[in-house]
């Protein structure tokens, strides 16, 4: 059995695509430690190794997060939906190898953190949630002569889909635009209506920047505010990069320049 | 200080404003003035309440807070944090709004608050509103302002957001209540720990007109819990709980007498949150400390630290500190202090300790507790398994074992273990790094027969204010 050749399956950058790998993965019945699954845009071919690229399909992946759902538990659905979603090129494999401990381990998956599958799966998890909290603070709105909400954000890991859920919520009521500017997507929410998560979005930057009146003001209003908070005394802007690092600022009305 | 600067706000030209937000005095300068004013008030958390929207109106709320921006200063901007009114009536000698202070002047209406809290909102500015106030006319005038403020925010322009409100001593019982159906949590400060400080220092104010409030509060809470187990859809009172907060360094109360205060806040009233307030000496008086070396930041880092085991850990004020000792060490936090002082306790075994033993080990956590006692169902944790766990070795080594063993050979007595924890070094905010002690009381503390500087590494959330 040893002298099997090791398999590369390849899918692509999503949710769905790596569920669709590790469903390939589990019915090809090849055997887990045989098989290998990586990113297509980050893999570099090798001569002695069998690349198969599998191509995204919903219901595959679809059957794969329902059986996470139930047979594992929610928690583990949210480790390895947040880690699908992180700026690391081995995480198809990780998530990959934390199905195989949790389909065998059932549902206290979550809590075996002493194993190294499942501790690699936590941190991706740990790092998108971080970064999401972050930005669900610091994503700002600017409203646009049409009334249109509209966001530029540059995140670390893709963050379109748990910012679009958690401000579907908050403004149900009005039209906004998250713009992700280093992968130019998009989030778009239509007032009364869910929201859709668009790739290769076209943004012409004369349209953002034609703001509303109140914009301006209400802009010079926040700056007067936060400029006034801080208690001079305590100053300490060591404190305040840590706890909102730079690479935010740019996107900041309060600290942009 | 303040007095100088909120004079000079800085005037913006050529804005154009929407005609609605225009008022005789601009609203650029008041929300200035009245920042200025509201920012010594230190609870600024947006946490303890979970709101779905339900497609309507505009707003939520997530239980664990979200922090929306951070000031110069590093404390976190989660609430758009005002006074309604800083021309108050009142003359509190350590207050920067005191009557007898040459302060320019300025009270919202409530509608300017709701433009303002919804234009802010709806651009992800803020969590949400955090209302205060000086004492206009009387209590009652006040309360009533406050009131009409989130009736407004709530029932004109759907506001489902935050909001934490005053609640002003001395005012109408009916006035707090019906506040207290709007908003998602209240406060009644304490403002100084003792009821004889309170007398020197603010005469206007009495220790029972303060805790008056608060135990109507308190009580009406536990009845609307009871109406919701019986009435699912009965309305919301105060969801969030009620918190308090403190100045410290005003007054000559000692650690103790401060954690004993908090400690019977939260067993009798059952507050959520007790903040304490390194006090910053905005003005010149007899009564109070001159404070050359700045606000006695330290302190208060090492309260909150106690406040967290008295709230968290199942501490005691009485175990943390005694009459022969009443102040907290400067160089170890409380936890080891306490640990360093009951090595009889110790070394506590990770694989079968039960969870409140392992709270009490310097570097663990609740977290990393819990976490223990899940993943030791499916194996034996050793010392590489706890740091993945998330356990801060350098503190825990010198109070555990695992199957038995200790990490290294070490010699156990008070003096080296605490020698070991400075030399390890603490994660303290950064104000309080390099050199920055801004509080020390040595002479009470040199009973380790150390003076090694603080050693200092890694990053603090400094977030305290969350939970």
């Amino acid at each position: 059995m040893e002298d099997k050749k090791p398999r590369i399956l390849l899918c692509s950058d999503s949710t769905e695509g790596i569920l669709s790998a590790v469903h390939s993965a589990y019915l090809s019945r090849y055997g887990h430690k045989y098989i290998t699954i990586e990113l297509k845009d980050s893999y570099e071919p090798s001569l002695f190794l069998d690349a198969f690229e599998v191509p995204v399909d919903i219901k595959k992946a679809e059957s794969v997060a329902r059986a996470v759902m139930e047979k594992l538990s929610m928690e583990a659905w949210s480790w390895v939906r947040h880690a699908s979603m992180a700026a690391e090129p081995g995480k198809a494999q990780a998530i990959y190898r934390f199905l195989n401990v949790g389909f065998a381990a059932g549902p206290q998956v979550c809590q075996r953190l002493a194993n190294d599958h499942v501790l690699a799966v936590y941190r991706l998890w740990r790092q998108v949630a971080r970064e999401a909290d972050k930005l669900m603070g610091f994503v700002r709105f600017r409203e646009l002569e049409s009334g249109i909400l509209f966001a530029v954000i540059a995140p670390k890991h893709q963050q379109l889909y748990l910012l679009g859920e958690h401000f579907s919520d908050r403004f149900p009521e009005e039209n906004w635009v998250i713009y992700d500017e280093l992968r130019r997507m998009a989030c778009i929410h239509r007032a009364g209506q869910g929201f859709a998560v668009a790739k290769d979005v076209p943004v012409n930057p004369g349209a953002i920047n034609r703001l509303s009146d109140a914009e301006q003001s209400f802009d010079a209003l926040w700056k007067t505010f936060f400029r006034h908070i801080e208690i001079s005394e305590r100053a300490n802007p060591k404190l305040q990069i840590q706890m909102m690092p730079k690479r935010f600022w740019r996107n900041l009305t309060e600290l942009k320049l | 200080m303040d007095a100088g600067k909120a004079v000079n706000i800085q005037q913006p030209v050529n804005i154009q404003r929407a005609a609605s937000i225009q008022q005789t005095m601009d609203i650029q300068e008041k929300l200035a003035i009245l920042a200025d004013a509201a920012k010594y008030d230190v609870a600024c958390t947006s946490s303890g309440v979970d709101r779905r929207n339900g497609r309507r109106g505009t707003g939520s709320a997530a239980a664990a807070g979200i922090c929306h921006s951070f000031a110069g200063d590093g404390r976190c901007i989660s609430l758009l944090k005002i006074l309604l009114s800083n021309d108050c009536v009142y003359d509190c000698r350590y207050c920067i709004n005191r009557r007898s202070n040459d302060v320019p002047r300025a009270t919202f209406t409530p509608e300017e608050i709701c433009e303002l809290t919804m234009g802010f909102y709806r651009r992800n500015y803020i969590e949400g509103l955090f209302l205060s106030s000086g004492v206009v006319k009387n209590a009652d005038h006040t309360m009533e302002l406050i009131c009409e403020t989130v009736r407004m925010l709530r029932e004109t322009f759907h506001f489902f957001g935050y909001i934490h409100v005053k609640a002003i001593p001395g005012a109408d019982p009916m006035l707090i209540e019906r506040a207290g159906y709007y908003a998602d949590r209240m406060s009644c400060n304490l403002e100084l720990p003792t009821a004889e400080s309170l007398m020197k220092l603010a005469p206007q104010k009495s220790r029972k007109k303060i805790l008056t409030p608060m135990r109507q509060i308190q009580n009406r809470i536990t009845q609307n819990k009871n109406e919701l187990t019986v009435y699912r859809h009965a309305p919301k009172f105060v969801p969030a709980g009620q918190s308090t907060q403190m100045i410290i360094g005003a007054t000559p109360e000692t650690d103790l007498q401060i954690m004993q205060v908090s400690e019977s806040l939260y067993e009798r009233f059952s507050l959520k949150r007790v903040f304490y307030s390194a006090y910053v000496s905005v003005n010149n008086d007899a009564l109070l400390p001159a404070l050359p070396q700045g606000p006695p930041l330290l302190r208060e880092h090492r309260l909150y630290q106690a406040d967290w085991l008295l709230r968290f850990y199942g501490f005691k004020a009485s175990e943390l500190l005694d009459e022969a000792r009443p102040n907290f060490n400067t160089l170890l936090d409380p936890k080891c202090d306490w640990a360093v002082r009951h090595l009889e306790g110790f070394p506590v075994e990770v694989n079968r300790a039960d969870y409140y033993t392992l709270l009490r080990v310097p570097g663990i956590g609740v977290r990393s507790a819990r976490r223990i006692c899940q993943a030791r169902r499916s194996a034996v944790l050793d010392f590489a398994d706890l740091k993945k766990l998330g356990v801060v070795l350098k503190r825990a080594v010198y109070f555990i074992t695992c199957s038995g063993r200790m990490f290294g050979r070490f010699r156990i007595d008070e003096d080296a273990v605490a020698q070991s924890l400075i030399q390890a070094g603490e994660r303290l905010p950064a104000a309080l790094r390099d050199g920055g002690m801004t509080y020390r009381q040595m002479s009470l503390f040199d009973d380790f027969h150390v003076t090694a500087p603080v050693a200092v590494q890694d990053r603090q959330s400094a977030c305290t204010g969350q939970l």
